[in-house]
């Protein structure tokens, strides 16, 4: 029991340093237009036209949030 | 036993960003290069009220933050007032490339390993420490507020002017 308490514990600190944070001053490559979804404002505009055309739906597209992490 | 396991636990989950340099603490000496290879120190500046601004390239605030920092810089030059710009981009031609277009006049350092950014863990990017003279960090601005932090600049330099050497 002791034994698989420990190797719970073990497991749930391993995930954790998993989980590390990125300093804001770290960002320069995050911040890079490549790194963006959408850096390409043209060819997403297009791209969004021709799937409604296609699929005759509207929408679906993007994420939430975001920003530069700069601030 | 447990209680160990459990103080552990709590250690890991604290990010390494939450040891920032607070107010009234004396702010880390540098040496740094600026522009032409000359060395700059921090501890060289003492008795002075040292600006130090950490910014980058890629940074979209800090573009915005350059010109009104360096007029600042051009009022107060005169009046005991520094201002150290330390760029913390990996590659110096970012840099060369963004003085070109937005020529200054003040110091600016570079910092590639971003050794002495980390070493003062600002929480946003930009961010300024105003130094008194004696090599306390007084104030911090983190980020760019363009309404509102040239005119608290102002006032908070002119405070720390005020004060004795």
């Amino acid at each position: 029991m002791k034994l698989v308490r420990l190797l719970t514990l073990i497991l749930i600190a391993a995930m954790l340093v998993g989980c590390a944070a990125t300093s804001p001053w770290q960002r320069e490559q995050l911040s890079k237009p490549v790194m963006q979804f959408d850096h390409n404002k043209e060819e997403t505009i297009a791209r969004e036209h021709m799937l409604n055309t296609l699929e005759g739906s509207a929408g679906g597209f993007g994420i939430g949030g975001g920003g530069c992490g700069c601030n | 036993m447990k209680l160990r396991w459990f103080l552990i636990l709590i250690l890991l989950l604290i990010p390494t960003s939450a040891f920032s340099i607070s107010l009234g603490e004396t702010a880390p000496d540098f040496v740094l290069k600026d522009m032409e290879g000359k060395e700059v120190s921090l501890k060289d500046y003492k008795g002075k009220v040292v600006f130090v601004n950490f910014w980058a390239t890629w940074c979209t605030p800090c573009k915005k933050e350059f010109p009104e920092l360096n007029q600042f810089y051009e009022t107060y030059k005169d009046n005991d007032l520094i201002v150290l710009a330390v760029n913390s981009d990996m590659k110096r031609s970012s840099v060369d490339d963004f003085l070109k277009k937005y020529p200054v006049k003040l110091t600016v350092l570079l910092d590639p390993g971003a050794k002495v950014v980390g070493s003062y863990g600002p929480r946003a990017m930009p961010t300024s420490y105003i130094i008194d003279r004696k090599g306390a960090v007084r104030f911090t601005h983190f980020g760019f507020d363009e309404k509102n932090d040239p005119m608290k600049w102002v006032k908070e330099v002119k405070e720390l002017l005020k004060e004795e050497k």
